[in-house]
Parts: C-alpha cells; structure tokens; sequence
C-alpha cells in the first residue's frame, strides 16, 4: 500500500514536471526566437531577398507602420549614441586622457519593383568632444554622406533551378563569413564601403556563392583638422583601387560542420589624393566551424594566405616592390552549457604574422583588409589597441544570457607581437632591434547588453590594458601607466 | 562542309541542352514537420517519374507561414492543417483555387503498453488510467478532434482531470512513449510500421468521430511560373503518391 503510494506520487511529480515544462516550452514557442541584430545601424542587412525577412524583429516603435507606407518601401531611420572615456595611452605621441561622445545617425530607404530593389543609405557619423589632442581620423567621423546606393535584382529561382541569384551594383556594404577580412562594421562609428557589382547565387541549405569587383569608397575629410571643424565633403571612390573575390561558403558538410573557402584580390593604386603603398594582394583563405549551442561542443578554425608586392611607405618616390608573404591563423573552440544563464566558455587563439626583419626587400606582416576586430580584440573607438597585424594572443571567454533580454561577456586575452622587429601596428611603436621584446601586455574586457525591446538596446563595456614590457620600453613609447577604456552606448531604430 | 558541320553539331547540343532544363525544372516546397517521411518519398518518385525536382524545407507550418509572409522562396506550401493556407490566401499570397486537401490526418488512442488499449478504445469508458495525453485543443486539430471524440462518447466530465496536453501532437505523443501518460492521443503516422501500428496497442479512430483533420496544399504566387509546381500538385493526387501517403497513415480526401 505504502509502495503503491509512493510510485504515485513520484509519477504524480514527473507529470507535473512535464506539464510545467510543457507551459514553458508552449509560452517560449508562442514567443518567436529571432536573431538579435548588431548594435549599430544594420536595418538595410536585416530583409534578405533571398531567404526573406523574418529572421530579425521588426521595430517595435516602426516608423513604416507609423506612416503607414505601403509594402513595396521600406523605410528605416536610425540612431546610436555612445560616450567613450580613455584613460591612459599607447599611441606614440600622445598622453593624457581622452573622451569622445560617437554619433552616428542613419536613414535607410528601399523601393521593391518586382524582382528589382532600389536603394540608398544616408549616414551621418560624428565625434563630438574630439580635440586637437584626441587621436581623431575618418574612421570616427564621416559627416552626411551616402554609403549605399544600389540597384539590385534577386530571383529566388533562378530559370527554375532551384538556385537563388541576386545582383547588387552601385555604392553597398559587404559582409563576408566570418568578417575578419570583409565586413560592414559595428562598433566603429563610420563604415566601409564600395562601389561595385556582387553577385549571389544560393543553394538553399546546401552553399552560396558571392563574387564581387569593386572600388573602395574613400571616406572624406581624412584630414583631422577637417575632421575637427567638421568640414563636409562627400566621399569618392577610389577610382586607382581594385578589390575583387569570390566567397564559397558550404553548409553541414558533416557532424553540422560548415566551410567557407575564399580568395580576395586587392589592387591599389595612388592618385593625387590619395597616396598607397600600393598593396598588391592575392589573400586566399578557408575556414571551418560550429556555431555555438546548448550542450555542444563547437569551434571556428580560420587559416589565410597572402601574397603578393607590397611598398613600405606611402610615398610619391617610392617605387620599390617588396615582396609580400603574410598568414593569419584563427583557432577558437568551446561549449554552452545547459543551465541557467546558458554560460558558453571559449577559448581563443589568434597569430597574425609580422615582417621578419626590417632591413630586408620582404613583407611578411599580415593585412587585414577590410575586417573587423571588435569581438575578437575588444572596442575600438577612442581605443582599439589591437588589430589582425603582427599579433601573437591567445585568450578565453565566456558568455552568459541572464535574460532573454541581457547579455554578458568576459574575456581576457594576452598579446605579443609575432615579430619583436616589427611594429605594434596600432600604436605605431617600434624597435627594430628586436631589444624591447615581444611582450605588449594583457587585457580584460567586460560587456553588458540590454535589449529593452526591437527598437531601443543598451550596452556598456570596460577594458584595462595591462602594458607588458613592449608597450613601456619601446622608443617613443607612452609612459607606462596602464589603460582604462570605458563607453556606454544606446541604440535607437524605427 | 567541316564549318557547316561543326556548326550543325553545336546547334545540337545547345538544342539539346534547352530541351533538357525546359523539362527539368525545380520547385521550392516547404513541408509540415509531420508529412516529413512520405514527401520525401513522394519527392523521389515525382523526380523519377516527371524529370522535375522538389527541393523540400521541413519545418513547423506556423514558422513557415512567418516565414511566406515575410518573403521566404517557397513556392508550395504543405501545411499540417487547413487554416493557414486558408488564411494565406486571404492575404493573397496564394494563387486562387490551388489550395486543396493532400492528405487527412488519422487519430489514434495509443499506448507503449502492447494490449493495453482494445481495437474499440473501450478504455475509454472503463478507466482504470490517471493520464491520457493529448496535443492542446485550442493549437492543434489533432488536439481538437480528440476532444471531438471524447465529447461524443459523453466522457468528457470523466476524463478532463486525467486530461495531460501537449504543445503539439510530438509532444502528445513523448508524453505517451516516456511512460508519462499511460495512454493519449496520436497521429497514426507516428505509430505505423508496415501499415499497422508497430508497437504497443492502439484503437485507430473511425474518421466519422470528429471533424476531419485537414492537410492542405497550395500554390504561392511565387511558383505561378514554374512548370514543375503544377507538376508537383497534381503529382500528389495521382496514384502513386496517393499509395505513399495511406502507407505512412493518413487518409485521403475525396
């Protein structure tokens, strides 16, 4: 009788554990699982002509809705605010605190025409607080100017092959794979840009096809008095510069394994304006990975090449070819556990090479084209002491999600050059001696991200750079007090 | 003549090569979680026997109504029910008149246990439970009917304290095969093998003791174009598809 009772009971709880589970699971599936989007303006990457545009939530607060537009526009207005406070330095020549306050503010319009889009992406990106002191260039501020406007024509399948095929030409962003070497950037406050045809073809579920040629837009003033005076002028393509690839990505190629197999070509040239070191770059590249879920392994393992002539000045008289043969070799690995705040911890690695010896008619420092290095190497902005160029680091990270709604990141990451001869390449320090060694120091990095719902997101960080002996010894160098970076960030989208 | 030769034999093949992919098209088709198995049967043979392919996107029919209504590729939408193809009509993203019924859904009272449930579902009436499982009423018709049904016997006082439900009829059915629940409410097409039910016992529902559970097809206006997509629909009424889909336990509309 006793035992009867017992079984019951216990069946009793499993049912009640399930039915409990069940309501959860019933309210979390009525809720839809959408992609959170990068914090910055990123409205135009949301709709995707092929796949569609359900992937991301609309605004909440939507201003299409709101004027009550018809389908065929779309319509996005844009805006973030971050207040960033630096203190301390690496750059040569600088001392002192700094601060800055990055606006950036965007207006995004699409007309659908049948197969056809036409569109166009006005942004308007300041540093206010910036002084002669600040370290301000075109990479903070690009005041009112368009970086998209394109024609673009996408057939979902194409001659009835199942194929998807999408044709974008004029001034576009790019984003290509893992985004260290092509991206649209995020926490930068200005964006690159190119003007161009890509082409797009997709096997649904199986892979896609990116090929592009184009000319990298130049984004003016760079001139940090003009900056400063914020003098409008309206940027340009470089019409002296080639950059040109093809990006092959596969799907599960086994065990939910993914590749991507790529090569860039990038051609530069001077003009009056704009003098080059006239890289010559053939970048191939391929990469395998695993994107992180609950209760499984997963990794990112990324190895690229580049060869080709390079100057090592910008100069008009400048003629000598150097030889150029550089690697980059990413390696990052981890599990998400299955418990409350889905804690995911990963470990990082990341060797980039730098050039052997000053003295010499070769370049072996890596070039990371037009990547971005905000989640692998902390904030940049005002700070950003690290970039994909002569850099030895390895690091570890973890992630947790408290809310469906909040985010929290840590990492750690130790830094040397690859080359003790070679520059720390954002800081502008060198000893090619090779005297001061190869140890530039330690950094912590932490962020917090709110999103208080689809129009309107939150985001602090701090990281402290902890110098190493590079970073205090080497000629020119800063004095040796370590780094402070903090921001605190909002995000505005209609 | 060797000029004129060479240009004949490329004519040919260019000829050739039209008249091939004039008849070889594909067709983008997004299919309800639970009619997994038999389209992609149903897909083998219409390749084999049209020339045509059927690229098939299995997913849950609510997210793939999301999904159309915000400009996913699919051209054929096979919806585990017959409300969202109705209401994607009514939002005219659909062509009109192509939505029809490919398959209706079969309800079984199962259990793990072999002998458990008799081939009547007398156990129903004669207790001797404490859970019988079933997918939500009010968010899947294979929930619904079986409300029908116990209604219709005049059970349902009796049974809903016992009444355990699911989210879906997956869920439905976990709860049953966990031991959770000791008998509940499926789709005969999770219980079939061999065209009866493969393990443990089952009462399989006689279709006229609840409102049929209605599968539908439809055309979107994407696919209007596309040679293969009629192909494909009239496929599912022929003959062979037919056999397929009664083989994984479903019905078919008249």
């Amino acid at each position: 009788m006793r035992e009867t009772q017992t079984s019951s009971l216990h069946l009793g709880h499993v049912v009640i554990l399930g039915v409990a589970l069940t309501a959860l699971d019933a309210a979390e599936a009525a809720e839809k699982k959408y992609t959170k989007p990068a914090l910055t303006a990123y409205a135009s990457q949301m709709p995707d002509a092929l796949l569609g545009s359900d992937k991301y939530e609309k605004p909440v607060w939507n201003l299409h809705d709101a004027l009550n537009l018809p389908k065929w526009l779309d319509l996005s207005v844009e805006q973030r605010t971050r207040y960033e406070t630096m203190d301390g330095r690496f750059r040569t020549n600088r001392s002192g605190s700094d601060q800055q306050i990055a606006l950036q503010t965007d207006l995004w319009l699409q007309a659908h025409m049948g197969k056809f889009r036409l569109g166009v992406e006005f942004m308007d990106s300041r540093a206010l607080d910036a002084d002669s002191g600040s370290a301000v260039n075109n990479t903070q501020a690009n005041n009112a100017d368009f970086i998209q406007g394109y024609l673009a024509w996408a057939d979902q399948n194409l001659f009835y092959s199942g194929i998807g095929a999408e044709v974008i030409a004029g001034r576009q962003t790019l984003n290509f794979g893992s985004r260290r070497l092509v991206a649209r950037n995020a926490f930068r406050n200005t964006v690159n840009n190119f003007t161009g045809v890509r082409v797009r073809l997709l096997d649904y579920d199986k892979w896609q096809f990116n090929g592009f040629v184009s000319m990298p837009v130049i984004r003016y003033p760079t001139g940090a008095t003009d900056i400063l005076d914020e003098t409008h002028e309206f940027d340009e393509e470089d019409t002296h510069t080639w950059f040109s690839g093809g990006f092959l990505e596969l799907y599960d190629l086994a065990w939910g394994v993914n590749g991507e197999v790529y090569l860039y070509h990038l051609d530069e040239g001077d003009s009056i304006r704009n003098q080059t070191r006239n890289r010559r770059y053939f970048t191939p590249g391929m990469r395998l990975y695993i994107k992180p879920k609950k209760s499984q392994f997963d990794f990112d393992v990324e190895s690229i090449g580049q060869l080709g002539t390079v100057r090592s000045n910008t100069a008009v008289n400048n003629a000598t070819d150097l030889n150029h043969a550089a690697w980059f070799q990413h390696l990052d690995f981890g599990y998400t556990l299955d418990m409350p705040w889905s804690p995911h911890l990963g470990f990082e690695y990341d060797y980039a090479s730098g050039d052997n010896n000053p003295n010499d008619n070769k370049d072996q420092r890596f070039d990371t084209l037009y990547g971005v290095r905000r989640g692998e190497f902390g904030p940049t902005g005002i700070y950003g002491p690290f970039a994909r160029s002569n850099i030895n680091t390895p690091g570890y990270r973890i992630k947790l999600a408290p809310r469906s709604d909040v985010k929290l990141e840590f990492g750690h990451r130790a830094y040397w050059l690859a080359s003790a001869k070679d520059s720390w390449t954002t800081a502008g320090l060198q000893d090619k001696t090779g005297n001061s060694g190869s140890y530039v120091g330690q950094q912590v990095e932490v962020v917090a991200r709110w999103d208080v719902n689809s129009s309107l997101n939150f985001e602090t960080g701090w990281a402290h750079l902890f110098k190493g002996r590079f970073a205090k010894t080497a000629a020119n160098a800063p004095d040796g007090k370590d780094i402070d970076y903090f921001y605190v960030m909002s995000m505005l989208r209609f | 003549m060797s000029a004129s030769h060479l240009f004949r034999l490329i004519a040919t093949l260019l000829l050739l090569s039209v008249a091939h992919s004039s008849f070889a098209e594909t067709v983008l088709v997004a299919v309800a979680s639970n009619f997994t198995k038999p389209m992609s049967e149903i897909a083998a043979a219409f390749e084999r026997e049209t020339g045509h392919t059927a690229k098939l996107s299995f997913g849950s029919s609510g997210k793939i109504v999301s999904q159309l209504e915000n400009g996913a590729p699919f051209e054929i939408f096979l919806s585990a029910d017959d409300e969202k193809p109705l209401k994607l009509e009514q939002a005219g993203l659909t062509v009109p008149g192509s939505r029809f019924t490919y398959a209706l859904g079969t309800l079984v009272l199962w259990s793990a246990k072999p002998g458990y449930v008799d081939e009547q579902g007398q156990i129903l009436a004669k207790g001797g439970f404490s859970h019988l499982a079933l997918a939500d009423p009010k968010l899947a018709p294979y929930g619904a009917a079986a409300m029908e049904v116990i209604q219709n016997k005049g059970l349902t006082e009796r049974l809903q304290p016992l009444l355990v439900r699911g989210e879906n009829i997956s869920q439905a059915y976990q709860f049953v095969g966990t031991g959770n629940a000791e008998l509940g409410f499926v789709a005969l097409s999770q219980v079939i093998k061999d065209s009866k039910i493969g393990a443990g016992s089952g009462w399989i529902v006689p279709a006229s003791s609840h409102t049929p559970i209605r599968q539908d097809a439809v055309l979107m206006k994407t696919g209007e174009e596309n040679p293969a997509a009629p192909a494909l629909l009239a496929f599912l009424k022929a003959a062979p598809a037919k056999a397929i889909i009664e083989k994984y336990g479903y019905g078919l509309a008249h």
